[in-house]
C-alpha cells in the first residue's frame, strides 16, 4: 500500500512494503476499530519572559527548540490526544497472542494517534486561518531540547487525568502509551 | 452523626472549585488553612439550598499532591463539621479523590503503595469528626479497591464510593457500571454512585445499570453539562432549570441520593431538591449472584464454563513458566481458553519451589490487564488467597473451602470481606463421604458456619466432587446425586468434570456424557478444559433430533475442526513449519522427538530453519512478521524439548539485558530485536523504555548479563546512550554492549565504545551469534 498511513507504519517497523505485511496490518487495523481518539486543545497567549523562556498562561516552557519555534508567534495552540487505556491492553494482548502481530499492532496504533493529531492540526489550521493566523510547525516535549518531563505540565495544567484519562508515571511515561501532547505556534497573517 | 438511609431522599452538595474560583481563590485543600471562611461560605450556601451532606474540601489531600495533607484534612473536616452542626440531620463527609497515577499493570504504581497513600489519609480522618467517607471520581477499579480497603481497615466510618463514566457506560479504564456496583457492594461499602464526567442527561443509562446490580442506596452527582474550555477555564453551560429537570429523570431511574459536581452551584441543588423530593424511592431487594472482572459480569444462574488449564499439576511447561516468571505463557493459555468459550478463568499457581502468594498475585495482575473474563482463584493456602483477593479487580470466585475447621476459619472471613462466591468442598479430616447424603451433611456444616460469618447461602457453590469412574463405577452417580441435592437445597454447584474419565481411553466421550447428566442435575460451574468440547454429544444429538435448525451448531463445531485439519497439512517437515512460522504445526511435529534424537532435531531442523528465514529476511524475501513468527515457532519447539528432555540440565542461555535509553519512549525496534534474539539462545531480561544508567547498572549487578542491548530513536537521547555505555564499560569491560535504533550509526556506536552496532534485528542477531558461537 502506498497511502501515507501505511508508509508511517512501515517506517515505525523499519520494514519494506509487502502484501503479507499489509495483510497483517489490515487485520490489526480491524481490531482497533473500537478505539476512539479522545482529544483536547486550547489557545494560549504567549509572553516571552526571558531570552529562551515563554509563559503560555498555563505553564512556562523554554529552550532552543521552543525559542526557534515560537519566534514572532503571539499565540499557540496546546493540544493533547490519546487512544485510551484499552489501546495499551490491546497491544499487550496482541503481543501475548503473537509477538509478530504485537509489533505490527504497536506500529499501527502509533500511526493511528499520529494521524489523529495530524487531523487536529489541520482543523486548527483551518480554524485559525479564519481568525487571521497561520500555523507553524507542531512540536512536542521530548524532541530537540524540549524536556520530556514537560509533559507533566500539560497533565497538571489541563487536568488530563480527569479530562482524557491520561496519566504520567514517576518516570514521565504516558499511560496510555499512545498519547501525544503538542504545541502549534500561531502567527498573524 | 451515624449514617442511616430509610425512606427519605437525601441530597449532596454541588461543585466546589468553580465556587471558590469565582470568589477569587485558587482551588485546593490549602484554602482550608489559608481561607477557611471562603470554604465555609460555599458549604453554607449548599446547606441553605437543602443539602444533607457537607463535603469537606479534601479531594486532593494525599502525600503525592501535598506534604501538608494531614493538616489540610484536619482543617477541612473541621470547617465542614462546624457548618453542618448548624443544620439538623446533616452529615459531614470526608472527600477522597484518586491519586492521579494509574496502578500496575495499567500504570506504574504498585497496589500496596496506593493502599499506603490512602491509609495515611484514613489515619488522619480517624482523628476528625467526619461521619462518612466519600471515595469519588475514580476511573480504575483497582485503585478504588485500594481506597476502600484502606478506609475500611483503618476507620469504622460508612463508605460511599463513586466512579466517573463516559457515555458508553464505562470509565476511561473500561470499568463497566455493573462491575463497579457489584464490586463495591461485595467490598461492603454503604452507598454507590456516579459523579463528574458528564451532565445528568448522559447518565441515565449508567444509573439504571448500577441500580440493577446493587441493593445499596445509589447516589448521582453529575456535572452541569459538558465542559467547554474558555480562557483557561472550564465553563459549564447547563443551567439550574435544565439540570434539575434531568435530575428528575435520574431520580425516576432509581437514584436515591442526588447532588452535583463540576459547574453546579447552590441554585442547581435547590431546584433539584424542589423537583425531586416527592419522587418515590425505588429499592432493589435482590440482585443476581455473579462473578465479574472490571469490565464483564458473569451471572451464575445457568451452566457456566470455567477454564481450568492454568494449573501446574501435570503441566511441565507451565511449571517452568511459573518458576521463571514467564507470564506470557500463562497469558497465552488464558487467550486460548477465552477463544474456546471459557466464561470464567480458574487460576492456580500451587507448586513447590515458588512463592505462591506472590506468583498468583502477579498472574492475576497480568491476566486482568489484557483480558476481561472474571477469575476464579484456586488455592489451598489462605495467605496466597488473601494476597490474590486484594489485587483482583472485580469479584472473583474463591476455589475453595472445605468442612475442616482450619479451612473454615481461614477462608470464610476472606470470602465475607471480599464478598466473593465460594466453592465448598464437602470433605473433612475423615476424607470424602461415599454417599451424596454424607456429602450434603458436610455442605450443611459449611453453610451454617458461613451464615454465622454473614455469607448468604446464594453465594455458596457446592462442589459435587468428581471421582474417577474407573476406580468405582458408583462414583459418577454419587457426584450427580450431590449436585441434584445441592441444587434442590438452593445452592449453586460446581464440578471438575474431566476427573471422571481419568485412567480410561476416549475421555472426551465420557466427559461429554457426564457433562450432559450434570447439567440436567442443575450444574452451575463446569470446570473444564474448554478445548475438549464436552458439548459435542449435545451438538450431535440436537442435529439428529431436528433441534439444531440448519445444523448451525453442529457445523460450527465440526466445520471448524475440518478446517483445522486441512490447515495442519500445509507443511510436513519441522523445518518447513518453522520457516513458515506455523507454531502449532511445528509443535505437533516436535512431539515426534525422542530422548535419543532431540539434539538432532535441534541441529538439523530448528537451527537450519532459523538460518534460512534469517537469510530470506536479509534478502528481502521474508517480511518482518514472518521473521518473528518463525522465531516464535522455533521458541515453542525449543521450550517443548527443554521441558521434555532437558529438565535436569542447567539453562545455558546467554543472559542479556535489553532496553530503550533514558528519555526515549519508542520501543517497537527494541521489541522486534527481543522477539528474534530470544530464539537464538539468548535469555533476555527486558528493562523496558526510558531506562536510566542507574537502573541499567543495578540490573547488571544483579543479573550479570553477558550482553546489554540499548536502543534509541531520538537524537536527544544519544547523550544518554553514551553515558550508559561508558558506565557499563567502566564497571563491566567484559560485557558485550550492542546498540541500535533509528538515529544510531556505526560510527557513533564505535565512538561511544559499543562492541556491536546492529542496523536491524537480523544484523544484531548475526553479529551477536558470531561473538558467542
Amino acid at each position: 500500500m502506498t497511502t501515507p498511513f501505511y508508509k508511517e507504519i512501515y517506517s515505525c517497523l523499519k520494514a519494506a512494503p509487502s502484501d503479507e505485511l499489509d495483510e497483517v496490518i489490515a487485520l490489526c487495523l480491524a481490531e482497533t476499530e473500537f478505539l476512539k481518539v479522545n482529544s483536547f486543545y486550547t489557545e494560549a497567549t504567549l509572553t516571552r519572559i526571558a531570552e529562551k523562556e515563554y509563559d503560555t498562561g498555563f505553564f512556562r516552557i523554554g529552550g532552543n527548540l521552543i525559542t526557534a519555534t515560537l519566534k514572532d508567534a503571539p499565540k499557540a495552540v496546546l493540544l493533547a490526544a490519546t487512544l485510551g487505556i484499552r489501546s495499551d491492553a490491546l497491544i499487550r494482548r496482541t503481543y501475548g497472542e503473537s509477538a509478530a502481530r504485537g509489533v505490527v499492532m504497536d506500529a499501527v496504533l502509533s500511526a493511528k494517534i499520529e494521524f489523529a493529531v495530524n487531523d487536529m492540526n489541520d482543523a486548527v489550521t483551518e480554524e485559525y486561518l479564519k481568525k487571521g493566523f497561520r500555523t507553524g510547525k507542531r512540536i512536542s516535549a521530548g524532541y530537540g531540547d524540549w524536556k520530556l518531563s514537560d509533559q507533566r505540565k500539560y497533565v497538571e495544567a489541563f487536568g488530563l487525568n480527569k479530562r482524557l484519562g491520561v496519566y504520567l508515571s514517576g518516570a514521565d511515561m504516558f499511560t496510555p502509551a499512545k498519547t501525544v501532547t503538542a504545541l502549534i505556534p500561531l502567527f498573524p497573517l | 452523626m451515624k449514617f442511616k438511609f430509610d425512606n427519605k431522599r437525601l441530597y449532596f452538595d454541588g461543585g466546589f472549585g468553580s465556587r471558590v474560583m469565582a470568589a477569587g481563590y485558587v482551588p485546593g485543600p490549602a484554602l482550608n488553612i489559608t481561607a477557611p471562611d471562603a470554604v465555609a461560605a460555599v458549604h453554607v450556601s449548599y446547606l441553605e439550598a437543602g443539602a444533607d451532606f457537607v463535603t469537606a474540601n479534601t479531594f486532593s489531600c494525599n502525600r503525592l499532591k501535598s506534604e501538608n495533607f494531614r493538616e489540610e484534612i484536619l482543617a477541612g473536616v473541621r470547617i465542614a463539621k462546624r457548618c453542618a452542626a448548624r443544620y439538623d440531620g446533616t452529615y459531614t463527609v470526608y472527600d477522597c479523590g484518586p491519586l492521579g497515577e494509574l496502578l500496575e499493570p495499567l500504570g506504574t504504581m504498585p497496589f500496596d503503595k496506593a493502599y499506603e497513600l490512602f491509609k495515611e489519609q484514613a489515619e488522619a480522618v480517624r482523628e476528625t469528626k467526619a461521619d462518612i467517607v466519600l471515595i469519588e471520581t475514580f476511573t480504575d477499579l483497582a485503585e478504588l479497591k485500594a481506597a476502600v480497603l484502606a478506609f475500611k481497615e483503618n476507620t469504622s466510618l460508612p463508605i460511599f464510593c463513586s466512579m466517573s463514566f463516559e457515555e458508553n457506560g464505562r470509565t476511561f479504564t473500561g470499568c463497566s457500571a455493573a462491575a463497579f456496583a457489584l464490586t463495591a457492594e461485595a467490598l461492603g461499602v454503604n452507598a454507590v454512585g456516579i459523579n463528574c464526567g458528564l451532565g445528568p442527561d448522559k447518565l441515565i443509562f449508567a444509573v439504571s445499570e448500577i441500580k440493577r446490580h446493587t441493593t445499596l442506596p445509589v447516589f448521582v452527582q453529575p456535572n452541569a453539562g459538558l465542559p467547554r474550555y474558555v480562557g483557561g477555564k472550564s465553563v459549564y453551560d447547563m443551567d439550574a432549570e435544565s439540570f434539575s429537570s434531568y435530575m428528575g429523570e435520574i431520580a425516576a431511574a432509581g437514584a436515591d441520593i442526588l447532588g452535583g459536581c463540576c459547574g453546579t452551584e447552590a441554585a442547581h441543588i435547590k431546584l433539584t431538591v424542589q423537583k425531586t423530593y416527592d419522587i418515590p424511592l425505588k429499592r432493589t431487594d435482590k440482585v443476581d449472584v455473579a462473578a465479574c472482572s472490571a469490565s464483564r459480569v458473569q451471572p451464575l444462574n445457568a451452566t457456566v464454563t470455567v477454564g481450568e488449564r492454568v494449573n501446574p499439576t501435570g503441566k511441565p511447561m507451565l511449571k517452568r513458566a511459573l518458576t521463571e516468571g514467564d507470564y506470557d505463557y500463562v497469558l497465552t493459555m488464558c487467550f486460548e481458553q477465552a477463544a474456546e468459550g471459557a466464561q470464567i478463568l480458574d487460576l492456580n499457581a500451587g507448586m513447590p519451589g515458588i512463592d505462591e502468594a506472590a506468583v498468583l498475585s502477579d498472574i492475576i495482575k497480568n491476566v486482568q490487564s489484557v483480558q476481561d473474563l472474571p477469575l476464579q482463584i484456586d488455592t489451598t493456602r489462605a495467605e496466597a488467597l488473601a494476597c490474590a483477593l486484594r489485587v483482583t479487580a472485580g469479584v472473583p470466585i474463591i476455589n475453595s473451602v472445605n468442612a475442616e475447621d482450619a479451612s473454615l476459619n481461614a477462608v470464610l472471613p476472606l470470602a465475607k470481606k471480599y464478598g466473593c462466591p465460594l466453592i465448598c468442598l464437602p470433605l473433612d479430616e475423615n476424607g470424602i463421604p461415599e454417599t451424596a447424603a454424607g456429602r450434603m451433611a458436610l455442605v450443611r456444616k459449611i453453610a451454617a458456619r458461613a451464615k454465622k460469618e454473614g455469607i448468604p447461602k446464594e453465594k455458596l457453590i457446592v462442589d459435587g466432587l468428581v471421582m474417577a469412574v474407573s476406580v468405582n463405577p458408583d462414583n459418577p452417580k454419587i457426584t450427580i446425586d450431590t449436585v441434584r441435592a445441592a441444587t434442590r437445597a438452593g445452592f449453586r454447584t460446581a464440578l471438575g468434570l474431566s476427573n471422571v474419565s481419568f485412567g480410561l481411553p476416549a475421555r472426551e466421550v465420557l466427559n461429554a456424557a457426564f457433562y450432559e447428566a450434570a447439567k440436567k442435575a442443575g450444574l452451575t460451574l463446569a470446570i473444564i478444559n474448554p478445548k475438549t468440547k464436552p458439548f459435542t454429544v449435545k451438538a450431535a444429538r440436537d442435529a439428529l433430533t431436528k433441534k439444531d435448525e440448519g445444523f448451525k451448531e453442529f457445523l460450527e463445531q465440526y466445520a471448524g475442526e475440518n478446517a483445522k485439519r486441512v490447515e495442519t497439512a500445509r507443511e510436513d517437515t519441522l523445518k518447513g513449519c518453522i520457516v513458515k512460522g506455523l507454531k502449532n504445526d511445528a509443535l505437533q511435529l516436535a512431539r515426534n522427538a525422542t530422548a535419543d534424537n532431540y539434539l538432532e532435531v535441534i541441529n538439523k531442523e530448528v537451527v537450519p530453519a532459523l538460518e534460512t528465514v534469517g537469510v530470506l529476511y536479509e534478502q528481502g524475501k521474508a517480511f518482518l512478521p514472518q521473521l518473528i513468527s518463525s522465531s516464535e515457532a522455533a521458541k515453542a519447539v525449543l521450550d517443548y524439548i527443554k521441558c521434555e528432555f532437558m529438565q535436569n540440565q542447567a539453562d545455558d542461555g546467554i543472559p542479556m539485558l535489553i532496553l530503550t535509553v533514558k528519555g526515549d519512549v519508542h520501543d517497537i525496534g527494541k521489541n522486534i530485536v527481543k522477539a528474534v534474539l530470544g530464539n537464538y539462545g539468548f535469555r533476555i531480561t527486558d528493562l523496558g523504555k526510558n531506562v536510566g544508567t542507574e537502573e541499567v547498572m543495578s540490573a547488571a549487578e544483579s543479573l550479570k548479563p553477558r550482553v546489554i542491548g540499548l536502543s534509541a530513536l531520538m537524537t536527544t537521547t544519544l547523550d544518554g546512550m553514551k553515558e550508559t555505555v561508558e558506565a557499563i564499560k567502566a564497571k563491566y569491560p567484559e560485557t558485550v554492549v550492542a546498540v541500535g535504533g533509528a538515529v544510531v550509526t556505526e560510527s557513533f556506536a564505535k565512538k561511544i565504545g559499543a562492541d556491536v552496532y546492529g542496523k536491524d534485528a537480523m544484523d544484531t542477531v548475526r553479529k551477536l551469534t558470531a561473538i558467542f558461537r
